[in-house]
């Protein structure tokens, strides 16, 4: 392709981050502080004072995240947790959410048209499910921007070969282990769709696999093993087998099959699941129109299995959900793409792309912005409650940074990322002995600092979930 | 590990100048650090209030009026409750521990409470359960003159949204129990006998009573 013709596509990716950027920034600051986007503040600014990053294979997931934000933190300024300002740690996902854009106009341009690869590019932006997650310290986002690289290699692969392809999806592959596990599942089901589609043949087949697991083990090796620094981490990625599979198979997050349908495509409290029904049936037509294609078939057959898998598998959380929506927005795409060419009307089609634009937009600022954190938002799953902003107000007017937070409860997060400035002490029982300073309980260790007199001041930290402050003379 | 071989030097050394001058000072220990967890499972329960800042706000009553309940007869539905007895509901104890709950079987139960003569209730204050987090579902309370609860109900207080309890369903926000309790404004309903639903709660499916006061005046 000779430069000027790359340039439509290089401007439509531009076009796509900034938008994607656009929408994702205005939000960082303002939703509360999700517990898992705490828990990964807390592995981050270990890895920043230089204890290094010590995966956990039972419940932790890779460190990529880790390094990328260590990288943003070291940009961003301020080295210690208690500078943290939570747009520092969401801007990553924020950029990554973008780069997906980006990269699906860049990466599948050559294979769908401009057009279907930018239509795609605009529903990964403004969709709610993708904007939601892509404002969140989570390791979801780059899950799928990783994803999107390797498929987009894994289609070269199967088509034409070649070791270039298999080199950079080898490198896809070995980013997405080294952020999650599910991108175990993810590769093999979109890779088996590729192949049932394609029949590519079998020596062509054997190479990309051969030479894309060497390039993926360098990439895991590295980073699991701290590059260098804890050679003997550098496999903990295959012990997590075992522990995963008990995991997605356990009874922790564990519901009924048709839970991710309830999530994505039943109303709710805070409206209608739009982008979902909108990604079906634009995907519906895309598969229609372009079923004569391989790649469309592929990615029909990637969401099915993708949509089977989660769906069967007992632990579900939203965000994996993303996952299916990913081969289903690029079909939705060309879906979008094939019924704008037949839309002779120019009235027809703004009126059509205003309504499509009208929709989405409304589930997103409904989804992410005006219920970004009410239980009946599927999208909020255990989120942080505003009630943080109050608990963290009140000691800020009590005394400034630097004060005494005993915290007596079995369940408690994000309130580590709440009382960072502060000293911050974490039972699951009381202590023996408490400080002078304050103390926040749950409702079975009341009894710890309940005096004659003294009074307990609720504050919802998430849903459901309240502790209770009093001071401690 | 560097810091706890620090603070020992500090300690040891202030503790030395402590012996000199006879100074004292503050003992500074190293709080724990959060353990770091997995995703938390949600805690969902339909229609649930929004937490309060602060104390309570007061709940006026006439001056005449008393706890009607207390040491007063109760009868349940569960005829051999799991642990403890009815007569709990109303000997005044309001403790937490076990001991001092009547425990119901799992579904939907009731306890009764006989005022000895039909009155004019202004609030009934319940405390269900407080040494753990939880909201108790299907909760209906009802008043009536009729044992049976047949005829002339007053239902005062029904967060039951989907009727678990088969009282109908109710749009008042269900709440976490708290060592507070909740007063229930009763709004002057009459009647002799009270009675008060639940249908197992959000970590299990038994019903519980601590204490439940019933705040009024008897009518003449």
């Amino acid at each position: 392709m000779s430069p000027r013709s790359a340039l439509p596509r290089w401007l439509a990716a531009l076009l796509a981050f900034a938008l994607a950027l656009l929408l994702r920034l205005p939000g960082l600051e303002s939703r509360p502080v999700h517990p898992d986007e705490a828990g990964n503040a807390y592995i981050l600014a270990g890895l920043l004072n230089g204890d290094g990053y010590r995966y956990q294979p039972h419940d932790h997931h890779g460190p990529t995240l880790y390094h990328l934000a260590a990288g943003v933190i070291r940009l961003t300024g301020p080295a210690r947790l208690a500078d943290w300002d939570i747009w520092m740690l969401r801007l990553l996902p924020a950029v990554a959410g973008a780069a997906l854009a980006a990269g699906t106009v860049v990466w599948f341009t050559p294979l769908l048209g401009l057009a279907s690869a930018a239509g795609t590019a605009i529903f990964l932006s403004v969709a709610a499910p993708f904007a939601y997650y892509g404002g969140m310290f989570i390791h979801e986002t780059l899950v799928l921007f990783f994803l999107l690289g390797w498929l987009a290699c894994a289609w070269r692969c199967a088509t034409t070969g070649g070791a270039r392809p298999a080199v950079l999806g080898g490198l896809w592959a070995g980013l997405l282990l080294a952020t999650k596990e599910t991108g175990a599942p993810l590769m093999a089901l979109l890779g088996l769709a590729v192949v049932i589609t394609v029949r590519p043949p079998w020596k062509r087949l054997g190479f990309a696999l051969g030479l894309g697991a060497v390039v993926a083990l360098v990439v895991v090796v590295l980073f699991y093993g701290d590059f260098g620094r804890q050679p003997r981490r550098a496999f903990d990625l295959f012990a997590a087998i075992g522990p995963q599979i008990d995991r997605g198979t356990g009874h922790a997050h564990a519901y009924p099959w048709f839970t991710y349908t309830r999530w994505f495509l039943a109303p709710s409290p805070v409206g209608w699941p739009w982008s979902t029904w909108l990604l079906l049936a634009l995907g519906g037509v895309g598969l229609w129109t372009a079923r004569a294609t391989p790649l469309a078939r592929a990615l029909a057959l990637g969401f099915a299995l993708l949509a089977v898998f989660f769906s069967v598998l007992p632990y579900k959380t939203p965000w994996l959900a993303l996952a299916p929506l990913l081969p289903l927005a690029l079909l939705a795409g060309q879906g979008a793409e094939a019924l704008a060419s037949r839309l002779r009307d120019p009235r027809v089609f703004a009126a059509g792309a205003a309504l499509v634009a009208g929709l989405f937009f409304s589930e997103t600022y409904g989804r992410c912005v005006r219920h970004s954190v009410n239980p009946a938002n599927p999208l909020a799953y255990s989120p942080g409650s505003p009630d943080l902003a109050r608990l963290e107000d009140d000691l800020a007017v009590a005394g400034g940074d630097g004060l005494v937070v005993q915290v007596v409860a079995r369940d408690y997060w994000p309130l580590p990322w709440t009382l960072r400035r502060h000293n911050a002490g974490f039972w699951p029982e009381p202590p023996a002995a408490l400080q002078a300073g304050w103390l926040l309980v749950s409702a079975e260790n009341l009894g710890a600092g309940a005096t004659p007199g003294r009074s307990f001041t609720p504050y919802e930290i998430r849903p459901g979930l309240t502790l209770f402050l009093t001071r401690i003379p | 590990m560097q810091t706890p071989l620090l603070h020992s030097l500090l300690l040891a050394l202030l503790g030395t100048a402590s012996l000199s001058a006879a100074e004292m000072v503050p003992l500074v220990t190293e709080l724990p650090k959060p353990i770091i967890v997995g995703t938390p499972v949600p805690f969902k329960v339909e229609n649930l209030e929004a937490p309060r800042s602060g104390r309570p706000p007061a709940f006026l009553v006439p001056a005449t009026a008393k706890n009607l309940a207390l040491d007063g007869p109760v009868t349940s539905s569960d005829p051999a409750p799991l642990l403890g007895d009815p007569e709990l509901v109303t000997d005044g104890d309001k403790d937490g521990a076990e001991g001092s709950f009547v425990e119901l079987a799992a579904g939907t139960q009731w306890v009764q409470i006989d005022l000895g003569q039909s009155s004019e209730i202004n609030a009934v204050v319940v405390w269900r359960f407080h040494s753990q987090q939880r909201v108790y579902l299907g909760c209906v309370i009802q008043v009536s003159d009729d044992p049976d609860f047949i005829s002339g109900v007053t239902t005062i207080y029904n967060s039951d949204a989907k009727n678990l309890s088969g009282r109908g369903a109710g749009k008042d926000p269900s709440y976490i129990e708290t060592h507070e309790g909740r007063i229930l404004d009763a709004k002057g309903a009459k009647g002799r006998y009270v009675r008060l639903y639940s249908h197992g709660n959000s970590s299990t499916a038994m019903n519980h009573y601590i204490e439940v006061e019933v705040w009024g005046t008897p009518i003449k």
